[in-house]
C-alpha cells in the first residue's frame, strides 16, 4: 500500500523518462495484436461465411467421372438441393484468334450459385447471363481475361468449339476462394453448353463438384462422416462447410504465424529500448532511492515502487497497442477485401488481444526484472558517494534470475503452443536468439576491442573510441537496437534475390516455352509434327498424363496416415501420375532399380524422394492407388530424386506402363521457342489446335510474380516495423547519452577544441558503430538466408554483395541521422551555459 | 539529565576498498553518548567525522569493533534491518537536503511515517511543517523552495517519526549565515521539544559550543573530548 503510494506519487514526473519504454511496448503490442486480429476477423469471416465460399453446406468433388447412379441416389434422397459445378483448364481464344488465354472453365447450372450472390457489371439478370441467345451461349469472364483478351461485353470469345458471347465480367464469384491458387483466372459459362465445346472427353481433366444444400438444423460435418461411411471405396472428396477455409484458411494461417514471430521480433527489438529505458530511469533515481532507504525503506519495498511504476507504464503501452493493433481490421478491412474474395469482418476478439498482451508484459517483465533488482540493493551509502565496494552486494538474487528463466520458457510455450509450423517456428525462434546472443556478444568485444586500440593518431578518433568505451555508454543498446532489424532485412533480401535469380536461370537455361495439357491420343502423332515443324522451335517432349490418389498406405487409409503438414498434399485430393518405360534424363535413382522394359509383373511404382521419406516406406512396401474409380495396389520398387524446381514435367508417382497404360489418358507436353518466336509459335499453335491447353511459362511466371509481389510486400512491411522498433531504441539510446555529449563537448571547447574536431569525433564513433552493426547483419543475415534458400526451398546458392554494402550504409546512414540530433545540439551549446549549470 | 547510554562505540575501525588500495578512515574510536545530549563533532575535511556519524546511524558497516545504538547492536544487522532501525530510532539531516523531487513538502515529510505505518501520516506532517514555519510551501515540490525552505522540510522530515537521536551532517553548509543560524536554533528547539539526542557535524567552532559536548576529530580518531557545561577538557585515552 505504502509502496503503491509513493509510486504514484513518483511517476507523476516519470512520463518524460519513459517516452521510449511507452514507444517500444506500443509499437511490439500493436503489431502482434494487429496480425492476431486481422487473421481472426478473416478466420471468423472464413468460418461465418463458409457456406457461401464451399459453395454449399457440403461439397462432393470427383475428377474424371460423375457421381455414379448409387451415389446420386443417395445424395438426392439426403439433400435438399444439388448444384453441380464443372471444371477444367481450357484456352480462350478472341473470337479471330489474335489473342489467347489460359482459362479455367467454370460450368455452372441454373442454381448457381447455391449460396452468396454472383456480381457483374452487366445488368442482365442471372439467368440470362449464360443462356443460349441469339445462337449463342453467354461467357461471364474474370477482369483479368477481359483484360488479357481485350474483350467486353458483346464480344465473342472461342472456347474449344464454341463461340461464346461475353455478357458481363465478373466483379465478385461468391464461391472463389475455394479453389485456391489458381494459375489462370475463371470464366463462368453454363454447363448445358459444354458438351458442345468438345472439350469433356474421355480422359479430360474434369473436376466436379456437387454442392448440396443441407435440410435446415442438419450437421453438415455429421453429413459428411455419414456419406463417408456409406461409400467408404469411393474416390470422391466431401468437404465440409465447418472444415474451414481450405487453402485460403490454410495460407492466412501461415502468413499470420509468420507475421506474428517478425512482431515478436520487434517486441524484443524494443525490449532493448525497454531495459534501457529502465536502466536510465533507476539511475537518474539513485539518490531518491538512497534517500528512501536511510528513512527507512527496505529492499522489497524499493522493489515494490518501481516495479509498480514500470508496470503502470507497461499497462499504458501496452492498452494503447492493443486498442491501435484491434481496431486495425477496422481500418483496413476495405484494403483486404479489396485483395481476397471475401468480406471481412470489423470486430475486436478477445483472443488474439489476450496473446499480445500476454507477450507484451513477459517482455515488459523480462527486460525490466535485471535493472529493478539492482536498484532494489542501492545502498544508503550512494548518498555520501563513498566509492567502496563490498563483495557480493551487487549480485542479482537466483530467484530474480530464475524468475527470468521462467518467463522465457512461458513465452517460448506461447510461441510453440500457438503456432501449427513448429519447425518453422523453432528455425526463427533459434536464429532470433542466437542473433541477440551474438550480437550482444559483438557488443562487448567492440568495447573490449576498441579499449584496446592506440589513441594517438587524432584527437577526434580518441574521443570517438573513449565514447564507445566509457561508462555509461550505448554501444551495446545500439549494436543490439539496429542489429536485429538489420539481420531480419539482410536476410529477407538474400533470400528474395536468390528466389529471384533462381526464377531467372532456370528459364535462361532449360525452362521450356510452353507446356501443353490435354493432348488427346488420337492427335499425338499430328501434333508433335506440327510442333517440331515450327520455326526456332526443339526439345520437344511428352509423357502420358493421368489423375489418381493415394487411397491407403500399407493398408491404413490415407485419411489415417501420420503425415507433416509440408507433405500432407500429397495425400490430399488426386495428383498427376504417369507411367514410363525408362528413368527419366532429370531424375536419379537413388534407391532400387527401375522395371525392366516389357515388365508385365505385378504392379510397380517409382516414387520421389520426399514423398517416400514422408510416408515412412521402404522398398517393397505398398500403397493403393485409386484412378478413374479403379483401385491398385502397387509395390514400391525405386525411388528417384526429383529437382521440383526445373519447369520441366516431374511426377511424384511413375507407375510400369503395364498397370496403367489401358487407362484413359492423355499427354502433356513441353516445347523450348527461340525467344523471338515465341509469340508467333503460341498464336500458331492456339490457332491449330484450340482444344490443346496451351500453356505460356511467361504467363505462369506473371501470374506467380504477382503473388509473390504481395507476399514480399507483407513481409517487407513487418520487417520495416522491426527497423522501425529499431530505430525507435537507437534513439532512446543516442538520447540516454545526449547530456554527456554537451558536457564533453562544453568542455572540449574550453580546452580548445574546435566544432569541427568534436563533429569529427561523432561521425568516428556513429561510423564505427555502424560498420561493426553492418557487418554482424551481413554475416547472420547470409548465414539465415543461406540457411533458407540451400536447407528449406533447396535451391542453389546465389549471394550479391550489393545487398550487404546496402546494408552497412544503412546501418552507418541510421546511426549517424538519428545522432546528428544529439551531434548538432552538442556541438552548438555555448560552454559557459553548460558549466555554469554544474 | 539521566546518564544512561544512548550509543556506544567500541574500538570501531573502518577501512575502505578502493581497487587495490585499502584507505583507513577510522582507527578504533570509543565513545559513550548520553541519552538526550546535543553532541557536536569537529574535525578537518577527511578526518573520518562523516563516516564516524555513518557507522553510528547504520549507513556503513564498520570493519572492526562493536557499535550500540538506542538499545540495539548493529554490528550483525542486514541492510532491511538496518533500514527498519533508522526508520523506528533515528532522524538524519544532510547537508544536501536530498529531499524526493518528485514528491510535494508534505509528501517528503510523510515518507518516514508512511514507512512506518504510522496512521494519518498525512495530517502529522502538516503539523511538523507548521512548527517548521512552512505551512504556507506543503504543496510546493523542492525545485519550487529555496534552499533554507529545503532544509526545513528536511528537518520537519527528520523529526516528524520523534526519533531517538537525531544526526545532522553539516546542516548549514549549503545556506548563507543567517539561514544557517535559522536552521540551528530550528534544529535545536526540536531536539529538545521531542526530548532526542543531537549528534551534529560541523566545521563551526560557535555552533559546536552550543552543544553539551565536543569530540574533535583527527586521522580517524578522538583526539579531544570536551564537556562544554563543565569547560574542561581531557585527552581520551588511545
Amino acid at each position: 500500500m505504502v509502496a503503491t503510494r509513493f509510486a504514484l506519487r513518483e511517476i507523476r514526473f516519470a512520463f518524460k523518462q519513459f517516452r521510449i519504454f511507452i514507444a517500444c511496448l506500443f509499437l511490439g503490442t500493436a503489431i502482434i495484436a494487429a496480425v492476431g486480429s486481422v487473421t481472426t476477423n478473416i478466420a471468423e469471416s472464413l468460418s461465418r461465411d463458409a457456406r457461401i465460399f464451399l459453395g454449399g453446406d457440403v461439397e462432393i468433388e470427383t475428377n474424371q467421372r460423375l457421381l455414379t447412379d448409387e451415389e446420386m441416389a443417395y445424395v438426392v434422397d439426403t439433400a435438399e438441393e444439388i448444384s453441380m459445378v464443372s471444371e477444367l483448364r481450357a484456352m480462350a481464344h478472341t473470337e479471330d484468334f489474335t489473342e489467347s488465354s489460359l482459362i479455367e472453365v467454370k460450368a455452372v447450372d441454373d442454381l448457381y450459385p447455391l449460396f452468396g450472390v454472383l456480381e457483374t457489371n452487366s445488368n442482365l439478370p442471372r439467368e440470362e447471363l449464360l443462356a443460349f441467345k441469339d445462337g449463342h451461349w453467354g461467357a461471364v469472364p474474370l477482369e483479368a481475361i477481359a483484360t488479357r483478351l481485350g474483350v467486353d461485353i458483346g464480344d465473342k470469345i472461342n472456347i474449344g468449339s464454341l463461340v461464346y458471347e461475353v455478357r458481363g465480367v465478373t466483379a465478385k464469384e461468391p464461391d472463389s476462394s475455394n479453389a485456391g491458387f489458381q494459375l489462370a483466372p475463371s470464366i463462368l459459362v453454363s454447363s448445358n453448353s459444354m458438351e458442345d465445346t468438345g472439350l469433356i472427353t474421355f480422359g479430360s481433366l474434369v473436376e466436379y463438384n456437387y454442392r448440396l444444400r443441407l435440410a435446415d438444423g442438419t450437421d453438415a460435418k455429421l453429413y459428411e462422416e455419414t456419406i463417408e461411411e456409406a461409400f467408404p471405396d469411393s474416390d470422391w472428396r466431401v468437404r465440409n462447410k465447418s472444415s474451414g477455409g481450405g487453402s485460403a484458411q490454410r495460407f492466412i494461417d501461415r502468413m499470420g504465424q509468420f507475421m506474428t514471430l517478425v512482431g515478436l521480433t520487434a517486441l524484443l527489438v524494443g525490449g532493448v529500448g525497454v531495459s534501457n529505458a529502465v536502466h536510465g530511469y533507476l539511475n537518474s533515481k539513485t539518490n531518491t532511492i538512497a534517500t528512501f532507504k536511510i528513512l527507512g525503506a527496505q529492499s522489497e519495498t524499493i522493489f515494490k515502487i518501481y516495479l509498480q511504476q514500470i508496470l503502470i507504464m507497461a499497462a499504458i503501452s501496452i492498452v494503447l497497442g492493443l486498442f491501435v493493433g484491434g481496431a486495425l481490421p477496422f481500418l483496413f478491412a476495405d484494403f483486404l477485401e479489396s485483395k481476397m474474395p471475401i468480406e471481412i469482418s470489423r470486430e475486436f476478439y478477445f483472443a488474439p488481444l489476450a496473446v499480445a498482451a500476454f507477450y507484451s508484459i513477459l517482455i515488459s517483465l523480462i527486460f525490466t526484472l535485471w535493472p529493478l533488482a539492482k536498484a532494489k540493493n542501492i545502498s544508503a551509502r550512494q548518498l555520501f558517494r563513498i566509492a567502496i565496494s563490498e563483495p557480493g552486494e551487487n549480485n542479482i538474487p537466483k530467484n530474480y534470475l530464475i524468475t527470468i528463466v521462467i518467463m522465457i520458457v512461458m513465452m517460448l510455450a506461447m510461441v510453440f503452443y500457438t503456432a501449427e509450423y513448429s519447425e518453422l517456428t523453432a528455425y526463427f525462434i533459434g536464429g532470433m536468439l542466437a542473433s541477440f546472443a551474438l550480437l550482444f556478444g559483438t557488443g562487448i568485444l567492440v568495447r573490449k576491442g576498441v579499449s584496446y586500440l592506440p589513441r594517438r593518431y587524432s584527437p577526434a578518433l580518441r574521443i570517438a573510441l573513449s565514447n564507445i568505451t566509457r561508462p555509461g555508454n550505448s554501444t551495446l543498446s545500439i549494436i543490439l537496437s539496429l542489429g536485429l532489424g538489420l539481420i531480419l532485412l539482410t536476410a529477407i533480401a538474400l533470400v528474395e534475390f536468390g528466389l529471384d535469380s533462381e526464377i531467372e536461370r532456370r528459364v535462361e537455361t532449360d525452362a521450356p516455352s510452353y507446356f501443353f495439357l490435354d493432348i488427346q491420343k488420337a492427335d499425338h502423332d499430328s501434333f508433335k509434327e506440327h510442333m517440331l515443324s515450327q520455326e526456332g522451335a526443339n526439345l520437344y517432349r511428352t509423357v502420358p498424363n493421368l489423375r489418381g490418389r493415394i487411397s491407403h498406405v500399407k493398408g491404413v487409409p490415407s485419411d489415417e496416415v501420420e503425415i507433416s503438414p509440408e507433405m500432407r498434399w500429397v495425400l490430399r485430393g488426386d495428383r498427376g501420375m504417369t507411367f514410363t518405360d525408362e528413368v527419366p534424363e532429370d531424375n536419379k535413382l537413388v534407391e532400387g532399380d527401375w522395371w525392366p522394359i516389357g515388365y508385365d509383373g505385378e504392379p510397380q511404382v517409382s516414387l520421389s524422394q520426399d514423398v517416400y521419406e514422408a510416408l515412412g516406406l521402404v522398398l517393397g512396401d505398398k500403397i493403393t492407388i485409386n484412378v478413374l474409380g479403379r483401385s491398385f495396389e502397387v509395390a514400391v520398387r525405386s525411388v528417384r530424386s526429383v529437382d521440383w524446381g526445373t519447369f520441366g514435367i516431374n511426377y511424384a508417382m511413375m507407375f510400369d506402363p503395364n498397370m496403367l497404360s489401358d487407362a484413359p489418358y492423355t499427354y502433356v507436353g513441353t516445347l523450348k521457342s527461340t525467344p523471338e518466336r515465341e509469340a508467333a509459335n503460341y498464336q500458331a499453335i492456339t490457332r491449330n489446335y484450340p482444344n490443346v491447353t496451351t500453356v505460356r511459362l511467361k504467363e505462369v511466371l506473371e501470374n506467380v510474380q504477382v503473388l509473390l509481389l504481395q507476399i514480399k510486400g507483407a513481409i517487407d512491411v513487418m520487417a520495416s516495423i522491426t527497423i522501425v522498433a529499431g530505430i525507435l531504441v537507437l534513439s532512446g539510446a543516442i538520447a540516454a547519452g545526449h547530456k554527456g555529449r554537451v558536457y564533453d563537448s562544453a568542455v572540449l571547447k574550453v580546452v580548445g577544441a574546435t566544432r569541427m574536431d568534436i563533429l569529427k569525433a561523432y561521425i568516428f564513433e556513429f561510423i564505427i558503430l555502424g560498420v561493426a552493426t553492418g557487418f554482424v547483419a551481413i554475416l547472420l543475415g547470409t548465414v539465415a538466408a543461406y540457411g533458407i534458400v540451400v536447407g528449406i526451398m533447396e535451391l542453389e546458392w546465389t549471394f550479391s554483395l550489393q545487398i550487404p554494402l546496402i546494408t552497412v550504409f544503412a546501418a552507418i546512414v541510421m546511426t549517424m541521422s538519428i545522432g546528428m540530433f544529439s551531434i548538432w545540439k552538442a556541438m552548438s551549446v555555448r560552454p559557459a551555459q553548460v558549466l555554469r549549470g554544474i | 539529565m539521566t546518564d544512561t547510554k544512548i550509543l556506544e562505540l567500541k574500538n570501531i575501525h573502518l577501512r575502505l576498498k578502493s581497487n587495490d588500495f585499502e584507505v583507513k578512515i577510522l582507527n578504533g574510536i570509543d565513545l559513550k553518548v548520553d541519552e538526550g545530549k546535543a553532541v557536536a563533532i569537529l574535525g578537518a575535511s577527511g578526518s573520518g567525522k562523516s563516516s564516524m556519524m555513518s557507522v553510528m546511524n547504520g549507513l556503513e558497516r564498520q570493519t572492526e569493533g562493536s557499535v550500540m545504538v538506542a538499545g540495539h547492536v548493529l554490528d550483525k544487522m542486514n541492510e532491511d534491518e538496518l533500514a527498519m532501525f533508522r526508520r523506528d530510532n533515528i532522524g538524519i539531516i544532510l547537508q544536501a537536503f536530498h529531499l524526493i523531487p518528485t514528491m510535494t513538502a508534505i509528501e517528503n515529510v510523510a515518507v518516514p511515517l508512511e514507512l512506518a505505518g504510522v496512521s494519518g501520516a498525512e495530517e502529522k506532517a502538516k503539523k511538523m511543517l507548521i512548527d517548521v514555519g512552512l505551512e504556507h510551501r506543503m504543496d510546493h515540490f523542492p525545485t519550487q523552495l529555496s534552499g533554507g525552505e529545503q532544509q526545513r522540510v528536511a528537518i520537519a522530515r527528520a523529526m516528524a517519526p520523534q526519533p531517538k537521536i537525531l544526526f545532522a551532517d553539516e546542516p548549514t553548509g549549503n545556506l548563507d549565515g543567517k539561514t544557517g543560524h535559522n536552521i540551528i536554533e530550528l534544529i535545536f528547539d526540536l531536539k529538545e521539544k521531542n526530548d532526542a539526542t543531537l549528534i551534529l557535524i560541523t566545521h563551526d567552532q560557535e555552533l559546536a559550543e552550543k552543544c553539551d559536548e565536543i569530540l574533535h576529530i583527527q586521522d580517524g580518531l578522538i583526539t579531544n573530548n570536551v564537556d562544554v557545561h563543565e569547560n574542561e577538557g581531557k585527552k581520551v585515552a588511545e
